[in-house]
């Protein structure tokens, strides 16, 4: 007798196995190789919104005065956000330290970060520009790798470059950190068929004409990096990512934190999900519409539904053994001297022990081929062995109860609660 | 800005067939392991078959004084617990079927007609043998969650060989002998549970069922169980 259970177990077998197996089919073909052209050097402008942002803003500074670019080619525009602290005097100091840079500070009453970025954009004069969060750090090669690949390709309206967790010191930073290598393996992926949905915070580079062209940031999301990353699918252009340019960013330190984080994040990635609908399994987008568009949500479609039917399960069987301990006034002496063990091999569940099987070794292959392409070590940072298990065992139901808690936002109407 | 956008047709197709043929070997793996518990099934059901007629012949032999009322009680507790451990399985087969539910339905009646005639020759052993046990049919209803089952388990392991169970599914519809039972004893709400004869209809406490249990005990007048004495007093 098949349960519902069952059911909802395989549908999900498939569906992961399809993708799974659909993504390995792009890890594994053959890709013509990219001749690289000579690299100009155009100018550059890097737009910094910040918040708040006192404890980073002064390092963020510093990684991009350090980068690799010639100094009379480069503009740095932070825009203050409103902040209640010290970022705007520190900014200042930080400006008349430097005095043979071109920092400029750009002081708007809270309006939120597209807004930031957008008066930012306003007064850009390179042709290219990047967005760096005031809580993340460049490399300082990150130029030289990422502009030549809007040479390449005039199509091209933006390159992300790798994003790490910066020095993870607790179990919950290392969990994110690889996390974070295994999100920069499946962009790595997506990348490779044009799929990639949202073009980070934390030094995405863009074409400044293209980005104006189809009117800037969205104002009205919470996940504008998002947004603007479907907007530019939407209109054919292509976005790139890079393994060699790589930024640093500071992970949230809490579960609670993190909980906030996510569902921001995923909420912003369900409401465009739903703003761009005629995206999704639409043909004339290609692989984008086809493959990314659905399962951004889809994921969290399964989330919940696979993370409600085993709270199902999971609480009638416990319900049960309780009543039964209950009517036996919890007699667990008389069961213990009474036990005899009675196993039959047949009566185990191959078909849930074979799926749990494979989906283990497919997260461990992810897990250990993500850090090869990234060349990192698992290792790296310690704490590896209860971080692996908080990653792969426990991580899965934290995000579950992410998106468990956005499917009530979405049913109860609920508004955003963030700036 | 260009409007050619590439579908990876080929790859999905690929990755769809490569899945289907994933799914495939899984579902070649559960028909064997199907058949493997289905033959487990026969077999149990063949065993209890043999033991039965066993001993169905030593019973024919008790007044010829050529087999002991001791060693026949003795046979018959061993045999019957092994029956409540091994329904239990083919039961768990049963749930577990996907392609031959039918076939398992089968050994499922077969199984229950077994545990009936377990049942009637051990009303038959105690015309010539001094009771020893109590008997108890536990009439149970699949579609309902209830800890009945799981409470006379526990009590089995309380009083041990000396409580004989036969548990029957009241929603069976295959076999017309659980009907007859059910009308026999007047049994119209579930579960139910038929000790010596003393039909109880509806979810039993352990309390009450240990004072039903103790009540027989009781009757028979020696050997009472510990626990039987020990509840008594209190």
């Amino acid at each position: 007798m098949v349960t519902l259970l069952d059911t909802v177990l395989f549908s999900t077998y498939f569906i992961l196995l399809f993708l799974s197996i659909f993504w390995l089919l792009v890890l594994f073909a053959p890709q013509e190789e990219k001749k690289k052209k000579a690299h100009q050097e155009p100018f550059f402008s890097t737009i910094v919104p910040a918040y708040n942002e006192e404890k980073s803003i002064r390092g963020t500074l510093q990684s991009l005065v350090n980068l690799e670019y010639p100094p009379e080619k480069m503009e740095i525009i932070v825009v203050n956000d409103g902040s209640t602290d010290q970022t705007k005097e520190i900014v200042e100091r930080f400006i008349q330290q430097h005095p043979q840079r071109k920092i400029i500070l750009l002081n708007q009453r809270n309006k939120g970060k597209a807004s930031a970025m957008n008066n930012g954009l306003s007064i850009v004069k390179g042709k290219f520009f990047a967005c760096l969060d005031a809580d993340s750090f460049v490399s300082s090669n990150a130029l030289q790798v990422m502009l030549p690949l809007f040479e390449d390709d005039e199509n091209v309206a933006a390159v992300c470059p790798m994003i790490k967790v910066k020095k993870p010191q607790s179990v919950l930073e290392k969990v994110q950190w690889y996390e974070y290598i295994i999100n920069m393996f499946h962009r790595f992926l997506n990348a490779k068929l044009n799929c990639l949905h949202v073009t980070p915070g934390p030094f995405s580079v863009y074409r400044a004409d293209v980005i104006r062209k189809i009117g800037g940031f969205d104002e009205e999301t919470i996940t504008e990096d998002l947004e603007i990353a479907i907007r530019l699918q939407k209109n054919h252009y292509k976005i790139m990512h890079t393994f060699e340019a790589i930024v640093e960013t500071f992970a949230p330190v809490t579960w609670k934190a993190l909980f906030r984080q996510r569902v921001r994040w995923y909420k912003g990635a369900t409401d465009n999900t739903f703003r761009y609908k005629d995206l999704v399994f639409n043909k004339k987008y290609g692989d984008f519409g086809m493959i990314r568009m659905p399962t951004i949500v889809l994921s969290g479609i399964i989330a919940i539904v696979l993370g409600a039917t085993l709270l199902h399960s999971l609480g009638k069987t416990i319900v049960g053994k309780l009543i039964y301990y209950q009517s036996i006034n919890f007699d667990f002496l008389t069961l213990i001297m009474n036990y005899r063990p009675d196993i039959n091999l047949l009566t185990l569940p191959f078909a849930k022990l074979f799926i749990a099987a494979t989906l283990m070794a497919i997260s461990f292959f992810i897990m250990i081929y993500s850090h090869k392409v990234i060349k990192e070590k698992i290792t790296n940072y310690g704490r590896t062995f209860l971080s692996l298990f908080t990653y792969l065992l426990i991580y899965g139901f934290f995000l579950t109860a992410v998106w468990v808690y956005i499917g009530f936002m979405v049913v109860s109407g609920k508004k955003n609660f963030w700036r | 800005m260009s409007s050619e956008r590439k579908l990876s047709l080929k790859k999905y197709l690929l990755a769809f067939f490569l899945t289907l043929l994933v799914f495939s070997g899984g579902i070649v793996v559960g028909i064997t392991l199907e058949n493997a518990r289905l033959s487990s099934a026969e077999q149990i059901t063949l065993q209890e078959k043999v033991s039965l007629r066993s001993l169905q012949l030593q019973h024919n032999y008790i007044d010829s004084g050529i087999t002991d009322c001791k060693t026949l009680n003795t046979i018959l507790e061993n045999n019957i617990n092994e029956l409540g451990k091994k329904v239990s399985i083919i039961i768990d087969y049963e749930k577990k079927a996907i392609f031959s539910e039918e076939e398992f339905n089968l050994q499922l009646q077969d199984y229950f007609l077994t545990e009936i005639q377990f049942y009637l020759l051990a009303q038959e052993i105690e015309q010539k043998c001094p009771q020893n046990s109590v008997k108890i049919l536990y009439f149970y209803d699949e579609n309902r969650d209830d800890t009945q089952g799981d409470i006379l388990a526990y009590l089995k392991k309380r009083f041990g060989n000396r409580l004989l169970i036969f548990s029957l599914n009241s929603q069976f519809p295959q076999e017309p002998m659980i009907n007859i039972f059910l009308t026999y004893y007047k049994i119209t709400q579930y579960p139910a549970v038929v000790i010596e004869e003393e039909v109880y209809q509806g979810h039993r406490t352990t309390e009450q069922l240990m004072d039903d249990i103790c009540k027989e005990f009781i009757k028979m007048g020696k050997n009472i169980p510990t626990d039987c004495v020990s509840s008594q007093k209190n």
